[in-house]
Order: structure tokens, then sequence, then C-alpha cells
């Protein structure tokens, strides 16, 4: 899991191009949008197509994907139980 | 009524305080400001260099003009976002690709710089782009004029860009458009120029403009001629290799050999490459700042635009 949120972490860095964000600094609960690293609508669908491209995760529901894209942990809980099903 | 320039900033291959001109790996290529000092970087992550260039350009000419926020934003551009043009049709075009990135399909919309120039200044009044070939900054001039000439008080902001990429670049000369640089081509271009336009006097007048100019050169002897004294005029002109035909003597004979100046080799060929004439000419007539080699003392520049295969156009600046 830790691994997982690692990878994430420097997908969404280098997908998003946050030049002066290190991956490491980004607290596994804090929030992506809003506060926290400022992501806006643009930066979730990036995220959504990097979800698919990488992991083979479908998101097609806009609630659905506000709770799973509300911190790197929530991302990772997901892909976790997506892989188990 | 008279429609002014009250400001002026290029990006663009040429560095006129060093009369340096930007190439790179024998192209034209913009010389380019640290955009880290100029935009936010949350704003720089997304955007690409076209997107970095007419930000910037709009930005410096706005706060050249006091910082006042226009009243209209008129961007002209050929080609458009190319860049991520080519990235989005290049992921389309991959089989296996199943999922499109967002953000270089938004981006490769040509009216995206408007619209971010817009975001970036808050502003919500009018909004165009014009994308007319070679004639999309001609046609971006006429429509602020127009909305000038209804409203003198108003201030435009007026943008000619475009880029030149790899992609582009190598699909040109897979046409051989190089051969025909012994025919007045000098090679791919690329640049922004931003202006602000108003009623409000300042030094330098939009006299007349001719969109597009049917005529040859003949015709634009003529014209220059009835409107001009050439001793103390320039012609700026974009189709050099014609206009230095030995058997037309039509426009040699009203000018001195240093008074008639192929803009393109500062620049290269682009779709809006009059709009970095537009930046030459107002530089000239505000007293030849930035151009040290060339004569200051000028009432009138002519800039005679025109792109292969595409039509021409003329326009008349002079100082007020």
């Amino acid at each position: 899991m830790d691994e997982l949120k690692t990878n994430l972490k420097k997908q969404i860095v280098e997908c998003l191009n946050l030049k002066d964000v290190n991956p490491e600094s980004i607290d596994d609960n804090a929030p992506l949008f809003g506060e926290g690293l400022g992501l806006d609508s643009i930066d979730a669908l990036e995220i959504v197509v990097l979800l698919q491209q990488q992991y083979g995760i479908k998101i097609t529901n806009a609630e659905e994907a506000k709770a799973i894209m509300q911190s790197v942990a929530s991302i990772a809980a997901y892909i976790e139980s997506h892989k188990s099903n | 009524m008279e429609i002014y320039i009250n400001s002026s900033f290029a990006i663009s291959p040429y560095d006129s305080s060093r009369n340096f001109i930007g190439m790179k790996d024998g192209r034209f290529a913009c010389i380019e400001p640290d955009y880290d000092n100029i935009l936010d970087a949350r704003q720089l992550r997304r955007m690409s260099r076209i997107m970095k260039m007419a930000l910037t350009a709009a930005k410096k000419a706005i706060d050249d003009n006091g910082n006042i926020n226009p009243d209209a934003i008129i961007t002209a551009t050929g080609l458009g976002c190319l860049e991520d043009t080519g990235t989005f049709l290049t992921k389309i075009s991959d089989p296996d690709n199943r999922m499109m990135n967002p953000t270089s399909f938004i981006q490769s919309i040509h009216n995206t710089m408007a619209g971010q120039i817009s975001l970036f200044l808050r502003n919500t009044c009018y909004n165009n782009t014009f994308t007319q070939t070679s004639l999309s900054f001609e046609h971006a001039l006429f429509d602020a004029v127009m909305l000038l000439n209804e409203k003198p008080d108003n201030s435009v902001l007026l943008g000619g860009i475009d880029e030149l990429t790899t992609l582009k670049f190598d699909l040109a000369e897979r046409l051989h458009l190089a051969e025909k640089r012994s025919n007045g081509y000098y090679g791919q271009g690329e640049g922004s120029a931003f202006f602000t336009l108003s009623g409000h006097k300042s030094k330098v007048i939009v006299k007349e403009f001719i969109l597009p100019f049917m005529g040859d050169h003949s015709d634009i002897g003529n014209y220059i001629e009835a409107k001009v004294d050439t001793n103390d005029a320039i012609l700026l002109s974009g189709n050099p290799g014609n206009l230095q035909d030995p058997d037309d003597e039509t426009i040699k004979q009203l000018f001195e050999d240093d008074r008639i100046i192929d803009y393109k080799q500062y620049c290269g060929d682009y779709p809006t490459s009059s709009s970095f004439a537009f930046w030459m000419a107002n530089q000239l007539l505000n007293g030849g700042i930035g151009m040290p080699d060339l004569d200051s003392d000028l009432s009138d520049v002519i800039i005679h635009h025109s792109y292969p295969g595409n039509s021409q156009s003329l326009i008349h600046l002079c100082r007020s």
C-alpha cells in the first residue's frame, strides 16, 4: 500500500506537471482539490485518465469520482479494493 | 477618427537591442524570457509554449499601457496551438490509446490564447479570435478598428501569434518549402506580438489598411506614391523575393535601397508575421527604439504582407 501511494504521488506530480511539488511532501490524507495541492477540474480529468491508463480503473460516476479522488490515500484504497475484486 | 497604438510588446526571434536573430537547429526560434519571473507557477504548469508567449506579450503590452484592463481582447493566429494539436492528434491516431488526455485537447483550440488572457486578466469583455491563414492579423486589426470607431475611449488588446513546432517544420521540409528560399522564402518562423490600441493620442497612428490587397507591384507603387513622401518612409516587405526581381523596378524607383526592409529576415515566415511587422513599424516610428541600425527619422511605414499561396495586405502606419 505504501509503495502504491509513493508511485501515485510521483505519477500525479509528473502527469500534472507540478514542478514545484516534491512527491514525498504530499500528505497521504491531504485534500488534492481546492486546498492542499490546489488542483482543479481539468486535473481531475487528467487523474481519471491516469488511473485508467496505469491501473485499468474506469471511473464513470462523477459523485463516486469525488470521493475516490479526495486524497492520495483514498485513491490508493480504491485501487486496492478494485484489485481484490 | 484616428486609431493610435498605445503600447506594444513582441516575443520574436529578433533581439533588437543586440541586433541578434535567434536560430535553433537551422530555423527561426523566438528568444523567450524566463516565464517563471513573469507568470504564476500554477498557471505555467499547464501552458504550452505558445500560450506562455501569448500571455507574456499580452501582459507586457498591457503593463506598458498603464495596466489598463482592455475593453476587448482580439487575437489572430493562423495555425493555433500547434504543439497541443500535434500531441492530441498523435494520441488519437494511436489505436491502442482509448483515453485522451484533456489538457492537450482543450488547448489545441485556436481561441485558447484569447481565453487564457481573459482568465488571467479576469476580463469578461469582448473576446474574439481570428484565424484566416495569412490574413488573420489583418482581420483582427479590422475588428479592433471597427470597435474603436464606435467607442474611441475603449482600449483594445490586439495580438498575432503562431508557433513553429518540430512537426510543422518537418512537414514543411517534406513539402520542399525550403527550396523556395531563392524566391524570397526565408524559412519558417514564429512570434507573438501584442498591442493596445485606442483613440487616445500616442506617437503612432494606424492610418489605413487594405485587406486583402489584390494588386500587383505597380499598385503598391501607386499607393505609396499617392500616400507618402518616400524620403521619410520605409517599406516593410514580406515579399522580398518578388520585390527584388530585377525586372520589377516599380518599387525600387520609389525608395532608396535601405528603405525597403525585408521584415521576414528577422522573424521568418509564418501566417501572422504581419503582427511582427506591425510591432517593428511601431518601434521605428517611435524614434527607432530598439532598432539602432535603422534610420529613425521617419513619418510613415508601409507594411506589405504576403505569404506563399495566400492573399496580400497593405498596412499604413504613420507618426501623429
